[in-house]
């Protein structure tokens, strides 16, 4: 039985033809070439991880929809803001920050916690 | 010899693993940095992600098993969501003359519906036209894409992010199915389960599993051998497409919102989950177990580089280069060695 | 019994020797492809190789070119020793092959086809192509040549002889010193066929050697000087072309001992079960096929390649398109249009390409046994498939064929050319034909596995199934089938029955409308 299996798989590596159909139907490359493409490949990844740890933190926008600028912040996952100067507008009363412009989402700044790079809003009110 | 032998199978075993290697040492590195990342509740955060992006994954299967694959995918999650949100939603505004919100189980049928009719115009022109499924599905996700902005332009919604959706819509999708120390764990991980075996049935235990597994081993000779291969080609990608269109009633509710951009580039991650999870583009080979362990390591990775607070940009690299090297890993597996 | 005639020409004399291929011996899994074969080819001398449909031809040829690596052997071109890794190398060292297949792109004009992949220059440093140059040098070849095309046509508007005489040319424009022609004359017309012989004529006597391959027996000894015979992989006998006679040739090239190769024939000939009437093909050359197949028979269809054996299958079983014709099983018209209509009426096919239409390579032995019968396998009032039932048709397969795996669950990319073949036949079998359709049921197989199948064969007949067997190896038919149908330029040029006729019979009708 073993000597039979061995056979088979003798049978195959001298098949004269390659099998490959599909997407791969006109691949022609050598097992050593892609042994490179592979580890290059992997080393890229973690190149980019490393990289990407490296410079960690996600940027937390403020967008004032007109009023006095906020500047961004950088935090690591799970960290609350720092609340940053409300900011002020003519003609409006600043009411918290929202996670959309339409003022439907509203961000609890001391509770909420950065999870992804966003943009935060100004909510206002007219005075 | 014999010790060189040796070597070469050691090799082989890790290059053709490589994936997981690399994966299994983030994973390592992640909780070394940040012991919450194997918590419970970032455990079942990882979980109901993954279950959350697996029937796309598992309709997209089905058509790399042809050797073929789809990129509408994520457009036709993003109408499913958009019509499910406007139906099953307190503020009329795609629909002004709407008293109430729609009875769930129709809209849930309606956007299986929609699903299966961009898989059918998929499928048809694929098995009829012979057109490469690359193209084809690319013109639908620009038509759907199309199709999403007039929907949302209409009534009085000109455009904007559909809110405001009905509780009974929310709390079907994303209301507890039970709590494990205070976790809760949302209603749609019971649904991905449901549709993972629902869809190991199909694939394993009937004809059309068979037969589609033939086709996208040999085109040719499935035929000869008397399969309706049109037939199983458009189904396949209709399956798809019903796929779809349940992810997107299921993310309407999970995000609470639909928009234009609900769905964008889903179909990466599905194709990329799928290849790594070993269905190959060679066509004819698959397994569910493989896609969801794909879907899972995927989630993994990219919940831990979360957790690291890697920059979302960089996370497009990442998983660019990961659909590179699963395709190369892949590649290798088949190739026979001259 | 080897047949092997020690009569080789003697080495020098007046000419020289251009090439030589010295014991090449080339083997495939299973299958010896070219036993310690020679072939000496003289300057100026037209050499023709001839031998049965498989008999090594072509596998010397892909031998010489690079296709294959050669297990042993050496080549010699002009004495010294030459191994070329592809046809590119062969080309530049002045060996070329005019293709039986013409490879070239039909898109393109003349001469960018002739100077593909050499375009000359405007001058050294400029990348530029030269097409004034192209031009002339093509015109100036064509002028010497006396073939009238114009450079600039489209290689796709132009008929097949004329594009074979720009692969000529091209061939020509290396300088070649030995060029391959390969059944050169398969689509020419006898005019074109004319004026190959004096382009032939004028490379002879520039001194070129031509290998000349092909199967007319006329043309051959009209053209050639000296004659190399090929059989089973084997060299037979090179002979100067005017000591042989046509009768000579067909016994050398057939003349092999029929003796315990094939299964005892104990099958039972019974009524008419197969009708066909005046089949025509729609986009191939077939026409106008009409026979009769009766119950328990073994029905051969012999030819040439390209002679419409396998068209007429395809046919039969509705996976080419009918231009007009009827089929009738039991009395009653079946229409089979498609292989699926064609298994409900139980047909089935095995087909000649095995790889390609043939096995599911990465499939396993059970999902490419059970693939046409899958209707058989399902639970009562479930459309679910039960395990139990595909695993027991399988195993059934397995042991009626007599296949040689380790198990169900094992690629059939990874058994033998034989055993996938059986494979297929157990696949068929399970669909409950009634007439088989086998397009070379043995080709590329060794002999052992090759009787197997011919036992499987007789057996099916002796169940009362039809068989009909296309082959390209006449012995084969004659010893498995009980008539022989043989097709001529997709024609049928004529019925024999197996036991009386013989190979220079089938092979005259076989040349009928070539």
């Amino acid at each position: 039985m073993e000597e039979q299996e061995k056979n088979y798989s003798k049978q195959r590596e001298t098949a004269p033809q390659r099998q490959l159909r599909g997407l791969y139907a006109k691949v022609n490359i050598s097992v050593k070439s892609l042994n490179i493409i592979i580890l290059v490949l992997a080393a890229a990844i973690v190149v980019c991880m490393v990289i990407g740890v490296s410079n960690a933190g996600f940027i937390v926008q403020f967008d004032t929809l007109g009023g006095t600028a906020v500047e961004s912040q950088k935090h690591m996952y799970g960290e609350v803001i720092e609340s940053p100067e409300p900011p002020s507008r003519e003609g409006y009363v600043f009411d918290g920050w929202y996670l959309d412009q339409d003022a439907t989402r509203p961000w609890d700044v001391d509770n909420d916690i950065v999870t992804e790079s966003m943009t935060l809003y100004a909510g206002w009110r007219l005075r | 010899m014999a010790e060189k032998d040796k070597l070469r199978k050691v090799g082989d075993i890790l290059l053709n693993n490589a994936m997981y290697i690399i994966i299994a040492v983030a994973v390592v590195y992640i909780t070394i940095m940040r012991p919450s990342f194997l918590g419970l509740s970032s455990i079942v955060n990882i979980i109901s992600l993954t279950a959350a992006k697996l029937p796309i994954a598992l309709g997209i299967g089905g058509c790399i098993v042809l050797t073929g694959t789809d990129i509408s995918a994520g457009r036709v999650v993003g109408l499913t969501a958009c019509i499910s949100a406007s139906l099953l939603t307190t503020a009329f505004k795609v629909f002004p003359n709407m008293a109430s919100a729609a009875p769930l189980p129709l809209v849930l049928l309606l956007v299986i519906g929609v699903g299966a009719l961009v898989g059918f115009v998929n499928g048809f022109s694929v098995a009829k036209f012979k057109l490469h499924p690359f193209i084809v599905t690319l013109s639908t996700q620009l038509i759907v894409y199309g199709i999403i902005l007039m929907y949302l332009m209409r009534g009085v919604n000109n455009g904007q992010t559909l809110s405001g959706l009905t509780d009974n819509y929310r709390s079907f999708v994303t209301g507890t199915l039970f709590t494990i120390r205070g976790v809760a764990v949302p209603k749609y991980v019971l649904y991905a389960v449901i549709l993972t075996v629902v869809m190991w049935i199909i694939w394993n235990k009937t004809t059309f599993g068979k037969n589609m597994f033939a086709v996208g081993s040999n085109e040719e000779a499935a035929n000869v051998s008397g399969v309706n291969v049109m037939r199983t080609i458009i189904m396949v990608f209709m399956l798809a497409g019903m796929m779809y269109g349940i992810t997107g009633f299921l993310d309407g509710a999970r995000i609470a919102s639909a928009n234009a951009n609900t769905g964008l580039n889903y179909e990466c991650d599905a194709i990329a989950a799928c290849v790594i999870g070993g269905v190959s583009f060679v066509g004819g080979i698959g397994r569910i177990s493989g896609i969801v362990v794909g879907v899972l390591l995927l989630q993994i990775i990219f919940t831990g580089l979360n957790f690291l607070a890697v920059d979302a940009n960089m996370l497009y690299i990442i998983k660019g280069l990961i659909i590179l090297i699963a395709c190369a890993i892949d590649m290798r597996k088949y190739l026979v060695r001259k | 019994m080897n047949m092997q005639e020690t009569n080789a020409p003697a080495e020098g004399g007046t000419q020289n020797v251009l090439l030589k291929m010295e014991g090449i011996c080339k083997e495939f899994p299973g299958v010896k492809a070219l036993n310690n074969v020679s072939l000496t080819v003289k300057a100026g001398t037209v050499h023709a190789l001839m031998g049965e449909n498989g008999a090594g031809k072509s596998t010397l040829m892909k031998c010489l070119f690079g296709v294959y690596s050669k297990d042993s052997g050496d080549i010699y071109l002009e004495g010294k020793k030459v191994d070329f890794k592809n046809s590119k190398e062969a080309l530049e060292n002045g060996v070329a092959m005019v293709h039986q297949e013409l490879n070239q792109a039909l898109k393109r004009n003349v001469m960018d086809n002739m100077w593909l992949g050499r375009f000359p220059k405007i001058a050294g440093w400029c990348p530029l192509t030269s097409e004034k140059k192209m031009y002339d040098e093509t015109k100036r070849l064509f002028e010497d040549l006396e073939i009238s095309v114009d450079p600039r046509r489209i290689m796709s508007t132009m008929p097949v002889s004329q594009r074979q005489m720009v692969e000529i040319a091209k061939a020509v424009s290396y300088n070649s010193k030995v060029i391959v022609f390969d059944e050169p004359t398969s689509s020419l017309t006898e005019e074109e066929v004319e004026h190959l012989f004096k382009i032939i004529n004028m490379l002879r006597s520039r001194g070129c050697g031509i290998i000349y391959i092909s199967h007319k027996m006329e043309e051959i000894l009209r053209i050639s000087d000296e004659i190399t015979i090929m059989r089973d992989g084997q060299w037979i006998a090179t002979r100067s072309a005017q000591t042989l006679t046509m009768n000579e040739i067909i016994k050398l090239m057939v003349g092999r001992e029929l003796t315990n190769r094939y299964p005892e024939k104990d099958n039972k000939v019974g009524e008419p079960l197969l009708e066909v009437k005046s089949l025509s093909a729609m986009y191939s050359k077939l026409r106008d096929v009409s026979f009769v197949a009766n119950k328990g028979e073994v029905l051969g269809v012999a030819g040439l390649d390209g002679s419409g054996r396998t068209e007429l299958l395809e046919n039969i079983f509705g996976i080419a398109t009918r231009k007009n014709g009827e089929i009738y099983l039991h009395g009653k018209r079946v229409l089979n249009r498609n292989a699926r209509e064609s298994i409900a009426n139980k047909f089935a096919m095995l087909t000649e390409e095995r790889r390609a239409t043939g096995i599911f390579a990465i499939r396993d032995i059970q999902a490419n046994t059970t693939i046409s019968s899958l209707r058989k396998y399902r639970y009562k009032g479930v459309p679910l498939l039960d395990n139990k039932k595909l695993a027991e048709s399988t195993e059934w397969g397995i042991q009626a064929m007599h296949t040689k795996t380790p198990s169900q669950k094992t690629q059939i990319r990874s058994l033998s050319g034989g055993n996938q073949q059986k494979v297929i036949l157990a696949r068929w079998l399970l669909t409950d034909p009634e007439v088989l359709l086998l397009d070379e049921p043995t080709r590329g197989i060794d002999v052992g596995a090759k009787y197997e199948i011919y036992q499987l064969i007789l057996n099916l007949a002796k169940e009362g199934k039809t068989v009909i067997m296309v082959s390209s190896e006449m012995p084969e038919l004659l010893g498995v089938c009980d008539r022989i149908l043989v097709m001529s330029g997709g024609q049928l040029a004529g019925e024999v029955d197996a036991r009386t006729t013989t190979q220079e019979e089938i092979m005259t009708l076989a040349a009928k409308y070539a």
